[in-house]
């Protein structure tokens, strides 16, 4: 460790030396690893970090003036000022206080890097480092922030620790700051171990503020992270192609936790959900949007949910509380009957925790009937639900940072029988929204839906129709290829997908088939969300990834609702349906992660209080009350450890016991004479022995050399010493030299 | 600029007005002092509380123990450091008034386990005093062992003194809070009179000094005569075989080398009036550079007492400066209330005898 430090000093450190060049190193060190951080919590702009890397490598290897001239420190004040203008100009124009805030920081970090040669500037280095991990603590949810805190906590204290060596020195004057600087650098394993003790100590006070510190505060839910990371495909108006960018990133923007009774059992590991968050019935030059004469539903508020419906009334009854109320699992609604209808009433309950990717849109399995939204915190009124047209859900006055619903949906399908009752109706005036075309659309087009759907009289035998063409006669690629005549704007993309290229991604699919199907009167919408999830059986939850993002069309059949169809081939479907690398790796990694936002990040009052009466502290009203039952062991527990620590301390201390360097050149020569057959008795000493082989005729060189050695040797194992009981190295080197020149001589 | 040389009577010590948080810190006998930094990170401490408290992020609450964590180690770790120290200061230089003279600091970890780490050894900056040592600083000291440091004092007066009051002070492990410990021994020293530079040549000139005598220089070195050891003369002048046969201490006397012997005047007076103080100072400037010099055997006359015999050497310079560091001061001036007391030179009737 500690020659690693003095390593990566003579390559950070700058053009220092000693305990310089290690606090230039350590304070550099730490500021890097808080830059990490924030950059990594998306915090500060990328630009910015890149600018700040560059000058502070600048910074690092150019040669440090004695001290900084007033005119470098004019500049940089005027700099430093323009830069705080600025930074607040653009917090207010472009609503980014937070990586306005970060960047100006980094503005900090590179000019104190560039004047460091007192030591205020490294402590103000140290403070910006601790603001930037405060900062980072603030919005990163992430598992990565407490192994870059562990990280940074032991280089930063041994860093304030070099740093206040080096200012007792400037305090106390130049001789005590030159004695500091060239010598204090020899007591670096006991700096180190100081350091390590103190950051132990900081790391357990940490724990258990964090474990026992009362949460008074509103216990704000933030389970994730606070930036967005928007993702395509869910805004107003949506353009073709956009989900073929994010099908290969595996990141995860949904956990998934059933809270009906039959969790993995029922629904396997790979269930085939269509988890629909956005909805459009406007298409117009390649772009699906929506129009005002889309169809909107009621979301009515009902015992801790809202409940979808109508004019005529809900869709279900609420029988009994949300899981954020009750924390039970179970049915909680009564699905209204729909004639004709037999699986009505199969019903999907789950608690999704979603990662903020930019959207306010809440997404639910099949046909949604309620949800309820998580407050984030205790004295939280927001994230109030309103109805959008198509059935989407949307949180109103969103914040950024992650949400928690739980949603209650049909899934149920009709079957095919119930579908083909429906027979061919006529489409009512108010769903002429979901018969739109794009009066650009070419007759082949028209000419291709009649053509394919000849035959078919009910509305479900035309869906099947277009949904076998599409799936028998396209291929699923994510390349997006264009054809000629779309790029010369001859055609629309969806007829180049049709008839020029005939091969694309879920989006094509799903487009072709809602127009092809308006194109025979037939009333369909686009829909956008995610499909399927993966369950993670280390950590008991479902997981729905970037790559899950997918696009499908919804028809409608009357009493039955708007029902599901999905023309892209399966293996369209499930593209980037794992992780791409290491798959059980990150199933382990999914686990942890939610393990940490669910014990660390969602911790909060009440499984405070659950964990206090595990220790066996019990609140009675307002005095906490000891039961020493349940105290007692873990007392004893605690007091076991301690001793064992500290007999492991000790007992590792005997045997670590490190022979004098001078002994171990001895016991090597000692060696190397007893394979000469002149090796020393028991009880002689060095000398002794030297005198004796020279009585018995040993070869002149080789004794003359052993005397040279024993004196040596012996002067340096019992001669003086320092005051802390070491000899000086070039002693030792002496000595070697001697050994080499003994091992060395003629030995006939 | 000038500076006013305190008189040797007054006060050279004065208690300093403290500002009132660190009078507060101080009270009852705590030793606790903030620095900068430490406001500095007690505010930053007590911000990312609020907003833990506030906003109830648990990450921010472990950040909030992290650092409450750091002050308490600070505090907790810095009166270790303190209270393991062992202070031994002793001057390794003759001492002169208003002149920087040698100090030797044995600084001890009084505990064999764990290291004492960033400690000082400075005066006390609670109190205003015109006597200062340069502080001195050890890194690392391990346990059980000591730290030899040397350094610099400079006294203001002649007499004899404490030590300037010293502290240990420690701000480990990271500068935020300052604890000190009084080092409670005060180790007296004898102040020699403050020396200038003295031209030679017109003492020279001036061959009708009382109790001039002449040497041949031609013998300057060679065998006196036997004579009996006084306190203060050199150790190898002891002449064995005549003290074994005699059974008391006889030393060898040597012809005198010096062209010349001297007796100096000084007229009597009191101690800290300031005719007095540099008639003091011209006499003792004058026999350090006739000794110093070598030729001259210089011997002292106060008033009409002659109270050191003509002689040269070290050893009896050292007799006349110790006469002039105490002539005409009172002799309870100079003790410290508390100080463990070396032994007092001889009064200076003692020492002419």
């Amino acid at each position: 460790m500690i020659r690693l430090l003095e390593n990566l000093s003579r390559v950070l450190g700058g053009r220092g030396h000693g305990m310089v060049r290690l606090r230039d190193t350590l304070t550099l060190l730490q500021a890097a690893i808080a830059v990490l951080c924030v950059t990594l919590a998306h915090s500060a702009s990328y630009w910015a970090v890149g600018v700040a890397v560059l000058l502070s490598a600048w910074a690092m290897v150019r040669p440090l003036p004695e001290a900084s001239t007033t005119l470098s420190q004019r500049l940089w004040t005027v700099g430093i000022v323009a830069a705080l203008i600025l930074s607040g100009v653009r917090a207010f124009y472009s609503n980014e206080l937070l990586i306005a805030g970060v960047d100006f920081f980094l503005l900090l970090v590179v000019q104190r890097l560039f004047n460091r040669q007192k030591t205020r500037e490294h402590m103000q280095l140290l403070m910006i480092g601790a603001m930037l991990m405060v900062i980072a603590a603030v919005v990163d949810a992430e598992l990565r922030y407490p192994f870059l805190l562990a990280l940074y906590l032991p280089v930063a204290t041994l860093g304030l620790l070099v740093v206040h060596l080096l200012s007792e020195g400037e305090r106390l004057g130049k001789r005590v700051a030159f004695e500091v600087d060239r010598y204090a650098s020899r007591q670096l394993e006991r700096l180190n171990r100081a350091a390590l003790q103190v950051a132990l100590i900081a790391a357990g006070f940490g724990v258990a503020t964090f474990l026992f510190f009362p949460r008074f505060g509103a216990g704000v839910f933030l389970r994730g992270n606070v930036l967005s990371q928007e993702s395509v495909g869910f805004s107003e108006s949506v353009a073709l192609g956009g989900f073929g960018t994010i099908k290969s990133d595996a990141t995860v923007v949904m956990h998934l936790q059933t809270l009906d009774e039959g969790g993995v059992q029922a629904h396997g590991s790979r269930p085939t959900w269509h988890l629909r968050g956005s909805a459009f019935d406007q298409y117009q030059d390649g772009r699906w949007g929506r129009s005002t004469a889309a169809q909107k539903r009621d979301l009515r508020p009902t015992r801790g949910y809202y409940v979808t419906g109508d004019a005529t009334g809900d869709d279900a009854e609420v029988i009994a509380w949300p899981y954020r109320h009750s924390g039970s699992t179970g049915q909680t609604l009564d699905p209204r009957p729909i004639p004709g209808y037999a699986a009505h009433d199969e019903l999907l309950r789950v608690m999704v925790t979603m990662e903020d990717i930019g959207t306010d849109l809440l997404f639910a399995a099949g046909q949604p009937l309620a949800y309820s939204v998580t407050p984030r915190s205790q004295l939280d009124s927001r994230n109030k639900l309103g109805a959008d047209v198509d059935g989407q859900a949307r949180v109103l006055d969103r914040r950024s940072g992650p949400i928690q619903y739980e949603f209650v949906s049909r899934v149920g399908e009709p079957t095919r029988a119930e579908l083909q009752a429906v027979g061919a109706p006529e489409v009512p005036e108010n769903l002429d929204a979901y018969l739109q075309l794009d009066p650009r659309l070419s007759e082949g087009l028209r000419e291709l839906a009649e053509e394919v759907t000849a035959g078919a009289d009910t509305r479900v035998e035309k869906v099947e129709a277009v949904e076998q063409y599409l799936l028998r006669n396209y291929a699923y690629t994510l390349d997006q290829p264009l054809s000629e005549r779309v790029r010369a704007g001859e055609l629309d993309p969806i007829e180049g997908f049709l008839f020029d290229t005939k091969a694309g991604h879920c989006e094509y699919f799903a487009s072709a088939m809602a127009l092809m199907l308006r194109e025979v009167g037939v009333p369909t919408r686009n829909v956008n969300g995610f499909y399927g999830a993966h369950y993670n059986p280390i950590g008991e939850f479902y997981v729905v990834r970037q790559a899950d993002a997918h696009s499908w069309v919804e028809v409608y059949f009357e009493d039955l609702g708007w029902v599901t169809f999905d023309p892209t081939p399966p293996a369209g479907r499930t593209a980037g349906d794992d992780a791409p690398l290491f798959p059980r790796l990150s199933e382990v990694g999914d686990a942890l992660r939610d393990a940490y936002l669910e014990y660390v990040i969602d911790y909060d009052l009440e499984t405070q209080l659950e964990v206090l009466e595990n220790f066996g502290v019990k609140r009675e009203g307002r005095k906490l009350e000891l039961d020493w039952q349940r105290f007692a062991p873990w007392l004893v527990g605690a007091g076991s450890i301690v001793f064992i620590v500290l007999l492991g301390r000790r007992l590792l201390g005997r045997g670590r016991h490190v022979e004098a360097p001078e002994v171990l050149i001895y016991r090597k020569l000692l060696t190397t004479m007893q394979k000469r057959e002149r090796g020393r008795h028991e009880h002689e000493s060095a000398r002794a022995w030297a005198k004796r082989l020279r009585d018995e005729g040993a070869p002149a060189a080789e004794v003359e050399a052993l005397s040279r050695f024993a004196t040596a040797y012996e002067l340096l194992r019992f001669g003086p010493r320092d005051a802390e009981g070491r000899v000086e190295p070039a002693r030792v080197v002496e000595l070697e030299r001697l050994a080499k020149a003994v091992r060395e001589s003629p030995s006939e | 600029m000038a500076t006013r040389k305190p008189s040797e009577l007054e006060p050279v010590e004065r208690q300093k007005k403290l500002p009132l948080i660190r009078r507060m810190l101080t009270a009852y006998g705590r030793s606790l002092e903030i620095t900068k930094a430490g406001w500095l990170f007690i505010v930053l401490t007590l911000a990312v509380g609020f907003a833990a408290i506030n906003s109830g992020a648990n990450l921010l609450h472990v950040l909030f123990g992290c650092q409450i964590g750091l002050i308490i180690a600070s505090g907790m770790l810095s009166e270790n450091m303190v209270q393991r120290a062992r202070v031994q200061r002793r001057v390794a230089s003759p001492l002169h008034a208003g002149s920087r003279g040698a100090l030797v600091v044995e600084l001890t970890n009084g505990r064999d386990a764990g290291d004492m780490i960033s400690i000082s050894v400075e005066d006390d900056d609670r109190i205003e005093s015109a006597d200062r040592t340069e502080p001195v600083f050890a890194v690392a000291v391990p346990g059980g062992k000591a730290a030899t440091m040397h350094t610099s004092v400079t006294m203001s007066r002649r007499g004899l003194h404490a030590l300037p009051k010293a502290v240990v002070a420690t701000r480990f492990p990271f500068g935020l809070f300052v604890k000190r410990r009084e080092v409670s021994t005060r180790e007296r020293v004898l102040v020699y009179p403050r020396i200038h530079d003295v031209e030679l040549a017109p003492m020279f000139d001036d061959r009708r000094g009382q109790g001039e005598a002449r040497g041949a220089r031609a013998r300057a070195g060679e065998f006196f005569g036997l004579a009996e050891y006084r306190e203060g003369q050199e150790i190898q002048r002891i002449h064995w075989p005549a003290t074994a046969r005699l059974g008391k201490p006889v030393i060898q006397e040597f012809e005198a080398r010096g062209e010349t012997e001297r007796v100096l005047y000084l007229a009597p007076g009191v101690g800290g009036e300031p005719g007095f103080e540099e008639a003091v100072s011209d006499v003792a400037s004058q026999i350090v550079a006739l000794l110093r010099e070598g030729r001259v055997a210089t011997g002292l006359r106060y008033g009409d007492e002659l109270v050191v015999e003509p002689d040269t050497g070290p050893a009896h310079e050292r007799r006349l400066l110790e006469f002039l560091a105490l002539v005409g001061l009172p002799h309870t001036h100079a003790q410290p209330a508390k100080a463990a007391s070396p032994p007092a030179p001889a009064p200076s009737g003692e020492a002419a005898a």
